[in-house]
């Protein structure tokens, strides 16, 4: 089946004039399927790293929420092994007028204000409970290990 | 290469009516040269100066009397807008019989050769006080602060001419691209009382330059000749990237054939496609302009302070007051703004009218109880999944919309002024719906046949 033409628009944009610290291109053979990057955002232990992720709207997309995943692994409560995310806009707080660009931006977000009340992977949210500084510290590690380049 | 060659050179390729006001780089030059004679016929040239001026801002700074000749650059303060600066002098008295001390004293050197030309005012503090008035540094700061003055008037007064011709421009643009409903007799405005929404169809025939007004303004609005509004680079272009764009767009609408017949139906159309042009060119002229005239004053200023070794002038004083830039905004900012805010709305543009969620136009229109719009289609299709929400602000209304939810005003106005789009949507929502049904019924759309 054809691209629908809100893809075709987003995807132009996403190539043209890019949100800052974000990266999204398609697979020529599949341009449902993106491959992101996201720079950690400044003042979080995620400075400097350059995170891979994998996006894909699925047949339903705008009106179903397009699946995102972490490539590059990421000591964070609310991402877990395998890097799936959880956040609620790409879960019941969908909508069909937020785009992949918002989504990422999102994301990015998240790398900012990690939320250990709400976790995924509970070990990593229970170290960033009891111990905020060191569980930054072991985020920064992964992120020098993992996410430099 | 001097900058008064690379500013004659740039004031050159301005229109008369633009470059005719310029700061006079030349003049103000031959001016500082005066001044600089002037100086030196005083004895006081500029490592001279530079000793004295020193000490008179430490004698200053300090608020103790030094010893030693001291002086101040300083200016009228009366307020008469002339600017009459002058050195004041502050020197140790001669000895009794000034012709016999012979001593080649700089302070008494000095004073003998200054006491040749000026005779020294007060005594006070025990040192002679001479004020100098400095006639060429005074003709210096009248020319640039009457220039500078005049070109800001005279700016205004382009201004006003540009707007009046922007509206001239935009006149004759609406006038030239109409909508279905002044061009054709079959149009016919729907109401929620006496129509359908299902009945609805729209006729695309029109006499009227609309599509090809809107394809020019599209492009230019996508070309950002002057200034880039992206999410990275959000800024103003440099004169020469102005240039290059300006250039880029002209050619486009060339290659497209927007200039010609074939497009611009009407003559008085084509006539105001290149007033538009002209109108931009004016803005890079004008953009051109006042760089050139910041950068001589600048430079000329710099010259005055380095060749004379008077320091250039305080923010308050009044030379700067009159010397300073009279608006906020430059000109061709305010210029591109009222190009965008006059002209280009006058066609209104896809952009403002589409469904946020398929991105082509709303069509036909759905207003929810909260509010927002989107396209019939969009909603159907929400509402097949049980999705209550506004995609917008998550109000519970979807459910509840139905076709007393139809914006007739505003379906009516883009079958007005968007025939061709709304045909358009009009046919891909009528297929897809056909598919959906046939997938309801769980039959293949894609298969050749389906009655067996």
């Amino acid at each position: 089946m054809a691209l629908p033409k809100r893809i075709i628009k987003e995807t132009e944009r996403l190539v043209a004039d890019p949100a800052p610290g974000i990266t999204a291109a398609p697979h020529e053979d599949n341009l449902r399927y993106f491959d992101v990057t996201i720079q950690g955002p400044d003042g979080s232990p995620f400075q400097q790293g350059i995170f891979k992720l994998e996006l894909f709207l699925p047949e339903e997309y705008p009106m179903a929420p397009p699946k995102v995943r972490f490539l590059t692994k990421i000591y964070h409560p609310n991402i877990d092994k395998l890097g799936r995310i959880c956040l609620d806009i790409l879960k019941d707080k969908w909508s069909p007028a937020l785009q992949i660009r918002t989504v990422l931006l999102s994301v990015q977000a998240l790398l900012s204000a990690p939320n250990p009340d709400d976790p995924l992977a509970p070990d990593v949210a229970k170290h960033y409970k009891e111990d905020e500084k060191g569980a930054m510290g072991v985020s920064r590690e992964w992120t020098a290990l993992y996410a430099s380049g | 290469m001097h900058f008064s060659k690379t500013y004659a050179q740039l004031l050159a390729d301005l229109p008369p009516e633009l470059s005719e006001t310029a700061v006079q780089y030349r003049q103000l030059k031959r001016l500082i040269n005066q001044l600089v004679s002037e100086l030196a016929l005083l004895g006081l040239g500029p490592t001279v100066l530079q000793d004295l001026l020193q000490t008179g801002v430490d004698a200053a700074a300090e608020g103790t009397l030094t010893d030693g000749p001291r002086a101040v650059y300083e200016f009228n303060d009366n307020n008469s807008g002339s600017i009459e600066p002058r050195l004041r002098l502050w020197v140790d008295p001669p000895p009794h019989d000034p012709l016999e001390a012979d001593d080649e004293e700089a302070g008494n050197g000095l004073l003998r050769t200054l006491q040749r030309h000026v005779p020294p005012a007060v005594d006070a503090e025990n040192k002679l006080e001479i004020v100098i008035p400095l006639a060429s540094d005074a003709a210096f700061f009248q020319l640039l602060g009457t220039t500078l003055q005049a070109l800001s008037d005279h700016l205004l007064t382009m201004q006003a001419q540009f707007v009046k011709t922007l509206r001239q421009l935009t006149v004759t643009v609406s006038d030239s691209a109409r909508p279905v409903s002044y061009t054709s007799t079959s149009f016919r405005a729907h109401s929620a009382l006496r129509s359908n929404a299902g009945g609805v169809r729209v006729s695309a025939s029109s006499k009227s330059d609309l599509y090809a007004w809107r394809e020019i303004f599209q492009l230019y609005v996508e070309t950002e000749i002057f200034e880039s509004v992206g999410d990275r680079n959000r800024q103003d272009h440099s004169v020469d990237e102005c240039e290059k764009r300006l250039k880029q767009f002209t050619d486009q609408v060339a290659e497209r054939g927007l200039s010609g017949a074939d497009k611009l139906k009407l003559p008085r159309s084509r006539q105001a496609l290149q007033s538009f042009l002209q109108l931009n060119r004016f803005i890079l002229n004008v953009k051109k302009f006042e760089l050139a005239n910041a950068e001589a004053t600048r430079k000329i200023l710099k010259k005055h302070a380095k060749r004379t070794a008077l320091p250039a002038p305080d923010a308050d004083s009044p030379p700067a007051r009159a010397l300073l830039p009279l608006r906020d905004a430059s000109l061709p900012r305010i210029l591109v703004q009222e190009l965008g805010t006059t002209l280009l709305p006058v066609i209104p543009s896809l952009d403002d009218y589409a469904c946020l969620i398929c991105t082509s136009i709303a069509f036909k229109p759905i207003r929810l109880a909260c509010g927002h719009l989107f396209c019939v289609r969009c909603l159907v299709k929400m509402q097949k999944r049980g999705d209550a929400q506004c995609p917008m602000c998550r109000a519970p209304c979807v459910l509840r919309a139905d076709r007393s939810n139809v914006d007739w005003a505003l379906l009516n106005f883009m079958r007005d002024w968007f025939p061709q789009e709304s045909t358009l949507k009009l046919q891909q929502n009528e297929r897809e719906a056909a598919r959906e049904d046939l997938e309801a019924m769980g039959l293949d759309p894609d298969a050749r046949c389906v009655v067996a």
